[in-house]
């Protein structure tokens, strides 16, 4: 019993002393880290205020580029947008789209769950911006994914339109019928 | 011994983690109840705004932003109005641009706006000065949130308005405040968590324990992993407070209940052993021992859990177990240097931290900044850093740099692209119908022509046919009457272009001057980084050295209880040798 006793102080010495030759070790590595950290945080502050001004101007500089990028590709005369948008609702996983511009295949997309997220909760995908000559012209959209208890659908709608001498505006939407909440494709042109 | 109180500021410090996600999700909330109409779309500006909205609700703040910026110069109504400009106010503030956030909150307050835009603006202004330690500001501005808050907000409101309470020590507010949360919030085990924090510095220690106890009763009936690691740090914090009140066997029951699978085991599972040895009951210390034998040696806990059950075994009388546990040892700890080593050699190469940082979107929640910071996935990080990540000039260092990545990214993207905008000017200024073009024109007219009498004698062919004919013919001629339709349209207007299509020349200058911009913002961008990298190189290696000293120091450890079991294993077969020859001498002179 004695010798237990004396073996486990024995022991609680050892451990103890051990531990703050260690402690010492320990608190030097400490404050280097947080000198470390401190330094890190100094820099950052130098040149935040540096960062914020880059980041405005890069805001900024984009939304330029891509105002004259459209110009150049774009002109407002015959230029053509289509959206995606989709009604609130979990009735239907978005998986992909097709997009048929006078009968050519020229769009096709494959949603992510970040994406089909953001659609169901309000967002509107630029999906594609071309140039279409004044007159009549017929988009095609197709739509696959998972209806309600996981059955495939794939979902199709046509619209013919007159397109006009201003830029023009083509929304798919995903809706929901009334009551049977069955999803369908609605086109439409603005 | 870890101090309780310092011990549980840093589990509060991990706990800002969630802190911050919470205040995103409330962000993300107002922002769908303030857009709720953009569920249907009525006008054109609709569709635009929408794409603003596709942007954010992805956390990409850049796009976002850009995209607002773009629909607000097209005179978007919606993009101008006061809940337009509180979500620009939130993407910036989550895009790292805090001062320009809250020019914009500001300017909000300053006018006349609805109750709940200005509430919402307090709301941020409070959140933007709480994250920026500017206590006293973000009191100022949660107590000038008045009248009706919108249901959405009216939880956050009180969990944020909690954390600054407990910062300028206004503990009575916030024991007020939680009294009008329900206990199944999902809010209100932190908010009490928080409490217990803020009772603590204040030396209110019984009340610090019964905060933490019902935290830690709230996981009981939880299955939720992220309120049982809470109630896991509760435990602990719980057990060293007893400990240091030198109520071991309370520290030790609080330490029983603790998982030991959870983010929190490993601290939790070393006090739990070094409890035991203290109330002298060393068998119960081994399994929580050998528990963390078995897992990472990067983890500082397991290396002293390596040392700690060697000595255990020796100890306990079984020389074997305790060498055996110390050559294990030694060779864990040697690989551990190895690994140590490899982790410098690759964080030295020169790509390593824009790789580090564009993989760090896999290692962790995707990362932005006052609203949310990274929720780690502890699973796919290297041990090494795992602490490190938890910090927060690490943090900040490295959300700064992975922005400054995405604007090289973008930058050098619309670099490469300038190259192909003053080729489609110059290919414009060359631009001219040739003869050959008048000719198709002509042709495609002729063809049509021909295709209409076609048709028509094919319409009369169909008159000759018994009706099932007729309706089978009928779905080509429909069909083939669009495509004349169509083809008539384009002729016509082809017809009646006179000249192609030419960009204006000031375009030629725009374009120079926006090339100019991309050069002169991609030197910024590259200096910024330039700066930075280096940052994040010296913290990751001053942690590499931590860990470096700590396992030199344990393997030293290791490598001399190895010497002295060989030298006590010597000294007891010498003396055994000595009693044998003993004997031996005894016998013979007993036979003689």
């Amino acid at each position: 019993m004695l010798k237990n006793y004396l073996i486990a102080s024995f022991f609680l010495f050892a451990m103890n002393f051990s531990s703050s030759i260690f402690a010492a070790n320990a608190d030097e590595d400490t404050s280097q880290s947080e000198q470390a950290q401190q330094e890190a945080l100094a820099t950052l502050k130098t040149i935040s205020k540096g960062i914020q001004g880059l980041k405005d101007d890069v805001v900024s500089l984009n939304k330029d580029l891509r105002s004259m990028e459209e110009t150049l590709l774009f002109p407002s005369s015959t230029k053509y947008s289509v959206f995606v948008s989709m009604s609130p609702g979990d009735y239907f996983t978005l998986e992909s789209i097709k997009l048929k511009l006078d009968g050519k295949l020229v769009a096709t997309h494959i949603y992510s769950e970040a994406q089909r997220q953001a659609l169901s909760r309000g967002g509107v995908q630029k999906l594609y911006i071309t140039n279409l000559n004044e007159g009549k012209h017929t988009a095609t959209a197709f739509f696959t994914g998972l209806g309600p208890n996981g059955r495939a659908y794939k979902l199709a709608n046509t619209v013919d339109f007159e397109k006009g001498n201003a830029g023009e505006f083509l929304q798919l939407a995903i809706r929901y019928k009334g009551d049977v909440q069955e999803p369908y494709v609605y086109l439409k042109q603005w | 011994m870890i101090n309780p109180i310092s011990n549980c500021v840093t589990i509060y410090s991990k706990f800002s983690l969630t802190k911050f996600v919470i205040s995103f999700i409330t962000f993300c909330i107002l922002v769908t109840n303030v857009n709720a109409k953009q569920q249907d779309i009525q006008t054109t500006e609709d569709l635009e705004w929408g794409t603003v909205l596709f942007d954010f609700y992805q956390k990409n703040y850049l796009s976002a932003l850009i995209e607002y910026d773009y629909v607000h110069d097209k005179d978007n109504s919606l993009a101008k109005s006061q809940s337009g400009r509180l979500l620009k106010g939130g993407m910036l503030l989550s895009y790292g641009m805090a001062d320009r956030s809250e020019a914009i909150f500001e300017s909000l307050l300053d006018g006349n706006v609805d109750t709940s835009v200005r509430n919402s603006a307090w709301y941020y202004l409070a959140n933007l000065y709480y994250h920026k330690a500017e206590n006293e500001k973000a009191f100022n501005a949660i107590q000038k949130i008045q009248g009706e808050i919108s249901p959405q907000l009216h939880t956050e409101y009180h969990y944020l308005a909690t954390l600054i309470n407990s910062q300028g020590k206004h503990l009575a507010s916030t024991e007020k405040l939680l009294t009008s949360l329900s206990p199944t919030s999902y809010y209100y085990a932190y908010v009490l968590f928080n409490l217990s924090i803020g009772q603590l510095e204040a030396g209110e220690t019984k009340d610090a324990i019964a905060s933490l106890n019902k935290v830690a009763s709230l996981s009981l009936s939880q299955t939720n992993p992220e309120l049982i690691t809470l109630a896991d740090r509760a435990r602990h914090g719980l057990a060293q407070i007893t400990l240091k009140q030198g109520n071991v066997v309370a520290a030790w029951n609080y330490l029983k209940s603790i998982t030991t699978t959870g983010l929190y085991s490993n601290r939790a599972l070393l006090t739990y052993a070094w409890t035991a040895i203290k109330l002298k009951q060393f068998q119960q210390a081994i399994p929580a021992l050998a528990i963390l034998d078995e897992r990472s040696i990067a983890l500082p806990e397991v290396q002293e859990a390596k040392v700690l059950l060697a000595h255990l075994y020796e100890q306990e009388g079984s020389p074997r177990k305790a060498l055996k546990s110390n050559l294990l040892a030694i060779d864990a700890f040697a690989k551990g240097l190895e690994d140590l080593k490899e982790a410098r050699r690759i964080i030295s190469l020169q790509d390593v931290p824009k790789e580090f940082v564009s993989n760090f979107g896999v290692i962790i929640g995707k990362s932005d900044w006052y609203a949310m910071e990274p929720t780690v996935d502890y699973l796919k990080l290297t041990p090494f850093v795992i602490d490190l990540v938890a910090s927060h000039g690490f943090n900040e260092t490295l959300t700064e740099l992975s922005d400054l990545y995405t604007i090289q990214n973008n930058l050098s993207e619309w670099s490469r692209q300038s190259k192909e905008h003053v080729l489609i000017l110059q290919n414009a200024e060359k631009k001219s119908f040739s003869k050959d073009q008048k000719l198709i024109i002509e042709k495609s007219a002729t063809l049509k022509k021909k295709l209409v009498n076609q048709k028509a004698e094919l319409e009369l062919y169909a008159l000759t046919l018994n009706e099932v004919d007729q309706k089978r013919l009928s779905a080509l001629i429909e069909s083939t009457n669009k495509e004349l339709a169509l083809l008539d349209s384009r002729i016509s207007q082809l017809k009646q272009v006179k000249k192609p299509y030419q960009q204006p020349k000031k375009y030629k200058k725009i374009l120079a001057e926006n090339h100019k911009k991309i050069t002169k913002k991609l030197k910024a961008t590259n200096q910024y980084i330039a700066m930075l990298e280096p940052v994040i190189r010296k913290l990751i290696n001053t942690e590499l050295d931590k860990h470096e000293n700590r396992m030199r120091y344990y393997l030293a450890q290791s490598k001399l209880a190895k010497a002295r079991l060989y030298d006590t294993t010597l000294m007891l077969l010498d003396k055994a040798k000595k009693d044998s020859r003993k004997d031996k001498t005894k016998n013979k002179e007993g036979e003689k």
